[in-house]
């Protein structure tokens, strides 16, 4: 495995602590926690990514935590408000699991339209929709060894409810590293589809290569 | 070199952002058993066995952001939430006399409580203005200053 896929999966499980600090110590509001979080994760991944093996022209700029950074404050700051239209649109309430998916969809989505926009010259539309397929298909990845995990967990130990035996210090420790584990192995899922996909898309359609835009 | 040089300055990052600003951050006000019920707290199959409060229901986890409130205060100890020896936190949020304790919701912004959190909290009152919300251990992995932000009620 890529030390990079490692770096990536603690850096994620372990953003959501500094990002609540975060809040805590500039006495934000909490609701601004989830564009502050995706944010973080975005600019983590994007800087992570541009510096993989697949380069693309649209990975080439050493600009793409920036994009990162950018989608995620974006797709951060209206999930909500895109989650409750859509509730309401749909007139269903959808489980409540979704709502994580969702944001991960809608990440994927911006990040990769940033990405395909900027890396394309001139900027094509379609370029663009193919890399913010690519990329929200890879978070969806992400998020499904994230929720079949969550759901294992929920079923086995309904609220991490367990290793009540053991000291508070091991308990709070065995859980940090399942959960770490968790996120490095959505983060292998993410990379790993993102590869996958990428690569696929820039040998089949050209996209992604040097002057192909 | 260069790869070592790269993995130390991230395991180095990692530390000093992950372990010294969790911390820097200031406590969030905790009131540690209170209140002292006479009788023994609600017990997680029977949260509404007959010890006192007014009512006491699960409240299912649900994304939303009508009339959101955050907890004013909380409080921990070992047989509160359940028959565990562990400890396990409530928290307590205000309410109105208005609002109905069926169409209470629970969410939170926090990642974690969004993939981990159980389907519903165990919620009950013992008078008509707070509620008072077991979290159990869900927040033994969140950092202090999250604790007051992590979950959310809405309706």
């Amino acid at each position: 495995m890529e030390p990079k896929i490692i770096y990536f999966g603690i850096f994620w499980w372990l953003w959501r602590d500094i990002a609540w600090n975060i809040i805590s110590l500039f006495g934000l509001h909490p609701s601004l926690f989830r564009m502050i979080y995706w944010a973080g994760v975005g600019g983590a991944w994007g800087w992570l990514e541009e510096r993989r093996s697949f380069h693309s022209d649209c990975l080439r700029s050493r600009w793409g935590w920036v994009g990162g950074i950018g989608a995620g404050m974006l797709s951060g700051g209206v999930s909500d408000a895109l989650w409750l239209s859509l509730h309401g649109l749909l007139q269903i309430s959808p489980p409540a699991s979704l709502d994580p998916m969702f944001q991960f969809l809608l990440f994927g989505w911006t990040m990769g339209l940033i990405w395909g926009i900027y890396g394309s010259r001139p900027v094509l539309l379609w370029k663009a929709v193919g890399w913010a397929a690519v990329t929200a298909l890879s978070w969806i990845a992400g998020g499904f060894i994230l929720w079949t995990s969550a759901s294992l967990i929920g079923r086995l130990c309904p609220g991490l409810d367990c290793f009540s035996s053991v000291p508070a210090p091991v308990r709070m420790a065995l859980w940090w590293g399942i959960i770490a584990t968790v996120f490095i192995a959505a983060s292998a899922a993410l990379f790993w589809v993102h590869d996958q996909t990428a690569g696929c898309l820039i040998r089949r359609s050209g996209l992604g290569r040097p002057g192909s835009g | 070199m260069g790869g070592l040089w790269y993995t130390k300055k991230i395991a180095q990052w990692i530390l000093l952002t992950g372990l010294g600003v969790a911390g820097l951050a200031p406590l969030p006000p905790a009131r540690a058993d209170l209140p002292s019920p006479s009788s023994p707290g609600p017990m997680a199959e029977d949260p509404g066995g007959g010890g006192g409060w007014l009512w006491a229901q699960m409240i299912e986890k649900e994304p939303g952001g009508t009339n959101k409130k955050y907890p004013s205060y909380y409080y921990h100890g070992q047989y509160y939430c359940d028959n565990d020896p562990d400890i396990d936190y409530t928290m307590v949020y205000n309410m109105s006399y208005s609002q109905n304790p069926d169409s209470l919701r629970y969410y939170s912004e926090d990642p974690l409580i969004q993939w981990f959190g159980p389907s519903a909290l165990k919620g009950y009152s013992y008078t008509w203005d707070k509620v008072h919300v077991c979290v159990g251990t869900l927040i033994d992995l969140s950092p202090l200053s999250s604790l007051m932000n992590a979950v959310y009620l809405h309706q």
